[in-house]
């Protein structure tokens, strides 16, 4: 029964980390479910008749006899429960609708953040949300809560620092605002933390349960699974790899250090090359400036993806940096696969995977022992969005998994 | 906030063509300050139920219809609801409605006239069910110039056939799936084949997935991105009260790489 004790004595934790185990099943017994738990067949029994009779657990037919009768087979009750997950981004926002099983069945895309201030845009979001049962035709009382992925530090309590130029976000307690502004229980996220922890929930049987998720939006982020769980830190900012110094007498970076991987290989760094190109700039038509940001990344990064020789040299110059920054995480971590995920690998991802794949190939410290392998995630570019609905559907229906951020928190406070 | 409605068969939802042409359909929409709804639906009942509750509602504006056909029920169902759309169709397929025309024929040419300079004579397109805008019109266009063989979307069922077309000689694969060809190829790799020469493989989706394979997948570039942003402007213009002209969708062309 040493299984019981490390899920916690209580009820709810041991009923959570079953459904966990049917849900990474597909379809389990109850016999099944006793081995892989340790518990007891009457416990199993238990748990699993209070499973149905919540309606998130439905009998679907019969498994193979080993000799007695046939067992029954059980598995996720997928449109008992919906969860929305919500990606804050400059150029767009997106929420996503997923059933239990983290299944997309619906989606809005509504104009991003770009300058608005988070009181605007939490009002925004609230009145989106209610759109977003109304249209997609989702009944709201089935909703078990909003997961969040934005980018940006974590400065206790709630607080986050979205990007360069919205200062406002450093001491806005977003996770607060809108619960109040929706009703529904809402976590959130970092969008690198979202899109690995989306990655492990959607995906099924994969070879290990750690693996890293590079994400990329106008800044970078790392998301890291260990054994299962998102790894969160002393403060729950574990991936601050933007901040990776890969030139001592580099750049000076916002955040008080040099040569940071965010101005050596961010968009924004890749946008101000081209800038300084005057034909390249006219041939791209991109302006500059935050406000235009996304978009004149992407006609660069579609640019490269064409062929195009001077974008092509800027993407690749970017994709060395990554991949540098790549191989030190891997090294640190001993890790055997990393995703990329993100909307700023959405046009010239593939430049960054094959960067990343021949660095770790040919300089990785365990190359002899093991291989790494390095995919664009898919949905690369939702990554976020369904990854939050991932963490919402987490936080509420299997506790026993969360992350010890809240309590990591309260004991600091 | 005003939305427009998108409804995606559920085996869309994961067809990197379609994925393409949604992403870039929201561009034109939200820069207009527009939303865009997408709802997943498993038949053609709950699609149709999508389109009442959006004609219904005040908040929707107009709807994109992926893949209607001349006399498609939809559409006299979208008409009689007076509810404004804009579709993607092939060429064959054009009626009276505002619409992005892809040409399903053109494309098999294009892969023709690549094939034809290939190595290998046996050429055998391996087809998925539907991707829900050209998957009907293409086979019918690939007619009798290659074999066709018919797999389920399981990535094993397409190795599998893949398989047993190569044990009676080499052969150049055309696959409607990135998935199905890159895990094809991955499984060739690792049996010791080697690409070209003892098989060729081309995909009819072209994606990051193609790019980031090794050997990376020779693919059909069907240009999905602008053909939703041409059909984001297109539903813009309905709504605006424009007449119903259609856009012609820009060309496919093939991207060559390693695997063909």
């Amino acid at each position: 029964m040493t299984g019981v004790r490390r899920l916690g004595p209580s009820f709810e934790n041991t009923r959570s980390a079953v459904l966990d185990m049917i849900r990474s099943s597909g379809t389990v017994s109850r016999i099944e479910l006793a081995e892989m738990s340790g518990l007891t067949a009457t416990s199993i029994t238990r748990i699993i008749k209070s499973l149905i009779d919540a309606g998130l657990v439905v009998e679907t037919g019969y498994g193979d006899s080993t000799g007695g009768k046939r067992p029954s087979l059980l598995e996720l009750n997928l449109q008992a429960r919906y969860a929305v997950g919500l990606s804050l981004d400059d150029a767009r926002l997106t929420y996503v609708v997923t059933d239990l099983g983290g299944n997309v069945v619906g989606q809005l895309v509504t104009p991003g953040i770009r300058q608005a201030r988070p009181s605007e845009v939490v009002a925004r979001i609230g009145n989106e949300l209610g759109r977003v049962f109304e249209e997609l035709d989702i009944p709201v009382a089935a909703v078990v809560g909003v997961g969040v992925a934005g980018a940006g530090l974590d400065i206790r309590g709630g607080a986050e620092r979205l990007s360069l130029t919205a200062d406002e976000w450093e001491s806005f307690a977003l996770q607060e605002a809108l619960e109040a502004a929706t009703g529904l229980p809402t976590v959130r996220d970092n969008d690198a933390a979202c899109a690995a922890l989306g990655q492990f929930w959607v995906g099924r049987l994969a070879a290990s349960n750690d693996f890293a998720t590079l994400y990329m939006s106008n800044g970078f982020g790392l998301g890291l699974l260990t054994d299962g769980r998102l790894s969160r830190g002393a403060s729950a900012n574990v991936g601050e790899i933007g901040h990776m110094a890969l030139e001592m007498d580099g750049p000076q970076c916002w955040c008080g250090s040099r040569g940071c991987l965010e101005m050596l290989a961010a968009p924004r760094a890749i946008v101000a090359q081209a800038m300084a190109d005057e034909s390249l700039r006219t041939e791209l038509s991109i302006t500059g400036g935050d406000a235009h940001l996304r978009p004149d990344f992407q006609a660069i990064a579609r640019a490269a993806a064409r062929g195009e020789e001077r974008s092509l040299a800027l993407i690749e110059q970017s994709a060395r940096y990554v991949a540098v920054a790549m191989l030190a995480v891997v090294n640190l971590l001993d890790l055997d696969r990393l995703y990329l995920a993100g909307p700023g690998f959405a046009d010239a991802g593939a430049v960054y995977v094959r960067y990343i794949r021949d660095a770790v190939h040919a300089l990785a410290r365990t190359r002899a022992v093991h291989g790494v392998s390095v995919e664009l995630s898919d949905p690369g570019i939702d990554a976020a969005a369904v990854g939050a609905a991932s963490l919402a559907l987490q936080y509420v229906l299997t506790p026993h998994a969360r992350s010890s951020r809240r309590v990591a928190v309260a004991l600091e406070a | 906030m005003t939305g427009i409605g998108l409804a995606i068969p559920a085996d869309s939802t994961d067809d990197h063509f379609v994925a393409a042409l949604v992403n870039a359909l929201a561009e034109p929409l939200i820069a207009d300050g527009y939303g865009l709804f997408t709802r997943v639906v498993h038949d053609a009942a709950s699609e149709r139920r999508m389109y009442r509750l959006w004609a219904a509602s005040d908040g929707i504006a107009g709807v994109v219809v992926l893949g209607a056909g001349r006399g498609d029920e939809r559409v006299k169902l979208l008409r009689s609801l007076g509810l404004p759309f804009a579709a993607v169709v092939d060429v064959s397929q054009h009626g009276d409605f505002p619409a992005v025309l892809v040409d399903a024929a053109a494309s098999v040419d294009v892969i023709s006239g690549f094939l034809a300079s290939g190595r290998h004579e046996r050429t055998v397109y391996i087809a998925t069910p539907g991707d829900s805008v050209t998957s009907q019109a293409r086979a019918r266009a690939v007619g009798d110039r290659f074999e066709i063989v018919h797999v389920e979307r399981d990535a094993a069922a397409a190795v599998a056939a893949a398989s047993a077309i190569l044990a009676t000689g080499p052969a150049t694969l055309l696959f409607d799936s990135d998935v199905h060809a890159a895990a094809t190829a991955s499984t060739f790799i690792s049996r010791g084949l080697i690409m070209p020469d003892d098989v060729a493989i081309v995909s009819w989706t072209d994606s990051a997935l193609c790019r980031s394979a090794t050997p990376s997948l020779t693919a059909v570039d069907r240009r999905g991105g602008e053909i939703g942003r041409l059909l984001g402007h297109r539903m813009l213009a309905t709504i605006a009260g424009g007449e119903a002209p259609a856009d012609r969708a820009p060309d496919p062309f093939i991207v060559r790489r390693e695997s063909a």
